[in-house]
């Protein structure tokens, strides 16, 4: 078991993460900003992931609302649209911790895969739903989901391990593993 | 308070209340997601010195679009001219004794057959003159703004309280009167051939070709019949519920085939100044914004965070140019800052012009839609292509240049796209649009600022 950290420090840790995940959402858009953004890693909701590894449960929602804040901070979708998917795709990487253990490379990188997919397939759904085209492209969702998802696992699994040891994260490491 | 969030339970209904309210808008709870979300604002100036990187080809991008800007602004202005003169009647019967005035079209109001139009001030329009648009039948005119000289607000024949007389020619017979007006079936709106309703005056026929005839006394049917002659399409007859009914089959797009229109009167009309369209290069409408951060988190997406001057006007629709060339448009306006969909992204729709080789008179495309990127950077444009008419001659395809065409609020016309091949046929296409400026990497944007007079919705104008 880990000592517990003060309050204080974890404040700061949450903070240095809201840094970190802006920084990674800026990097990924400016990196995929000529292309048509297919294979393109969800790298702030990777570095979610492998900080969910380690936190208890009531840490999502501070989690799920920094990565939802630094998408938005780093793109043009709507608010709410970001929040109930950073959630959701947090929320299903958490139910996956029951089965993988996600700080391991397997877990990781299936977690990453699973939540970078279904947030990629919940931001293409949310935008022809609320564009009231008539019309939700089901298969270009998922398919750009996949390409997402993907990438999304291949940077967790290379670089997971790296993003765990940034800077200022450690406060935010309160679960025995 | 954070201790609930132990339940999974909890989460799962959190996460499900959500999405619900993020898939149906509800304005309370979006503006209390805005709230929450204001810091974003400040965070993503964390990533500015990342665009610090791209400095130089921002500064050969921008130098560019300045030094194409004299020969391009010309060719928008000719471009322009051939639009008007291709919106004035050309049968020699219809132009005898009537006099003409181009109108452009501001915007297209919601959820009904009005469009604002802007005309010369002091023309002498006056409600009830007839609309036309080439040789065929719009609609008439509604009201003149009394507190915006020079727009009014025109009512189409789409529309379902619009009644117009007309008759019917039918080989070696006397003409039959008619009455048309309204659209028949919802979606003859969203297929190629609109079906307006018919109702006969006298004895019934099953075909014709049918043309305006309001002919009567009053003044008011004199104004009116200043568009006697003009068409308005082919009569058939329509099952519905197993009874037959007469329609007006057209291959007119009403719906978004109109950047200019051509107010019909007396000859008088004629001496009325010629229209000059809102001008797109006017310094005084445009705002300089900046990029906050060149790129977009979320793959596949091409929208960007401006950061406007302060007490810049702006409005979400607002076009993004830089010199001639058309870069995008506002979706959000947040406080001091705006949210913008660039070409490429899919939230991006504006109307059309095509300027097409070997072809006189320019092609309005209508809707078009950005769909994507592709992967060696051209961007795909969705466009419907109307059916012609049993007649028309064909619609002309092949290499064409694209620019933005009037009747969406805030964005000028005259813009420049880039270039495209349009191809034959009717129905859905997906264009392949090489971009006269690929605005990914700009930092720096021209932003369309809003008129300093609102304009009123039309009811309101009304006693």
């Amino acid at each position: 078991m880990r000592p517990a950290h003060r309050p204080a420090q974890r404040v700061v840790g949450w903070l240095l993460f809201l840094t970190w995940a802006v920084w990674l959402a800026a990097l990924q858009g400016l990196w995929s900003r000529h292309s048509a953004g297919t294979w393109v890693p969800d790298a702030a909701l990777v570095l979610a992931i492998v900080v969910l590894a380690r936190c208890e449960m009531a840490d999502l929602v501070p989690l799920a609302v920094l990565t939802a804040l630094a998408h938005a901070a780093t793109g043009g979708e709507a608010p709410l649209v970001l929040l109930a998917g950073a959630f959701g795709a947090l929320f299903l990487a958490l139910s996956l911790r029951d089965a993988l253990e996600l700080s391991g490379p397997l877990g990781r990188t299936a977690a990453a895969a699973l939540a970078a997919g279904a947030f990629q397939a919940w931001l293409s759904l949310a935008h022809d739903v609320r564009a009231e085209r008539g019309d939700v492209d089901v298969l270009g969702a998922a398919s750009a989901a996949l390409q997402v998802a993907i990438a999304s696992a291949l940077l967790a699994l290379v670089v997971g391990p790296v993003l765990a040891r940034l800077p200022g994260l450690t406060p935010l490491r309160s679960r025995s593993w | 308070m954070l201790s609930w969030f132990r339940s999974r339970t909890i989460v799962l209904v959190c996460v499900l209340i959500l999405a619900a309210l993020a898939l149906r808008p509800f304005p309370p709870a979006e503006r209390a997601a805005g709230i929450l979300f204001a810091p974003a604002r400040w965070l993503a100036e964390l990533a500015r010195p990342l665009g610090w990187m791209q400095v130089r080809s921002v500064r050969a991008a921008l130098s560019a679009a300045e030094e194409a800007l004299p020969v391009e602004r010309e060719a928008s202005r000719a471009l322009l001219a051939t639009q008007i003169e291709a919106a004035l009647p050309t049968d020699p019967a219809l132009r005898e004794g009537r006099g003409f005035l181009v109108a452009e079209v501001l915007e297209r109001l919601k959820d009904k057959d009005l469009l604002r139009v802007r005309f010369p001030v002091g023309a002498g329009v006056t409600p009830d003159m007839p609309v036309v648009c080439h040789d065929t039948y719009v609609g008439r005119v509604r009201d003149v703004d009394a507190t915006r000289p020079g727009e009014g607000v025109v009512q189409l024949v789409t529309d379902m309280s619009l009644r117009v007389g007309a008759e019917v020619l039918v080989d070696g017979a006397q003409p039959v009167s008619i009455v048309v007006g309204g659209i028949v079936g919802g979606r003859s709106r969203t297929e190629g051939i609109l079906l307006l309703g018919a109702q006969h005056e006298e004895r019934a026929v099953l075909s014709g070709t049918v043309r305006v005839r309001e002919t009567g006394p009053g003044d008011r049917a004199t104004r009116r019949a200043h568009a006697d002659g003009f068409g308005l399409g082919l009569l058939r007859e329509l099952s519905k519920l197993g009874r037959p009914m007469p329609v007006v089959e057209t291959g007119f797009d009403y719906e978004y085939g109109l950047s200019h229109v051509v107010i019909t009167g007396g000859p008088e009309l004629a001496t009325a100044g010629l229209l000059l369209a809102d001008d797109a290069f006017d310094e005084a409408r445009w705002c300089t914004a900046r990029v906050v951060l060149a790129g977009d988190s979320t793959p596949g997406r091409r929208m960007r965070r401006l950061s406007l001057p302060d007490g810049a006007r702006v409005e979400p629709g607002a076009a993004l140019s830089a010199g001639a060339r058309f870069l995008g448009r506002v979706v959000r306006v947040e406080g001091g800052e705006a949210i913008a969909a660039l070409l490429g992204d899919q939230a991006l729709e504006f109307s059309g012009v095509a300027s097409i080789e070997g072809c006189d008179v320019p092609l309005h495309m209508g809707r078009v839609q950005s769909l994507g990127v592709d992967s060696d950077g051209a961007i795909e444009l969705g466009w419907e292509a109307r059916a012609q008419p049993d007649g028309a001659p064909p619609r002309p395809s092949g290499a064409a240049r694209i620019a933005t065409s009037s009747g969406d609020r805030g964005v000028p016309a005259g813009l420049w796209i880039g270039t495209c091949v349009l191809p034959e046929g009717k129905g859905h296409h997906v264009l392949r649009l090489v971009p006269t400026q690929d605005p990914a990497d700009l930092l720096r944007v021209s932003v369309r600022l809003a008129p300093t007079m609102l304009a009123r919705e039309p009811d309101e104008d009304r006693p």
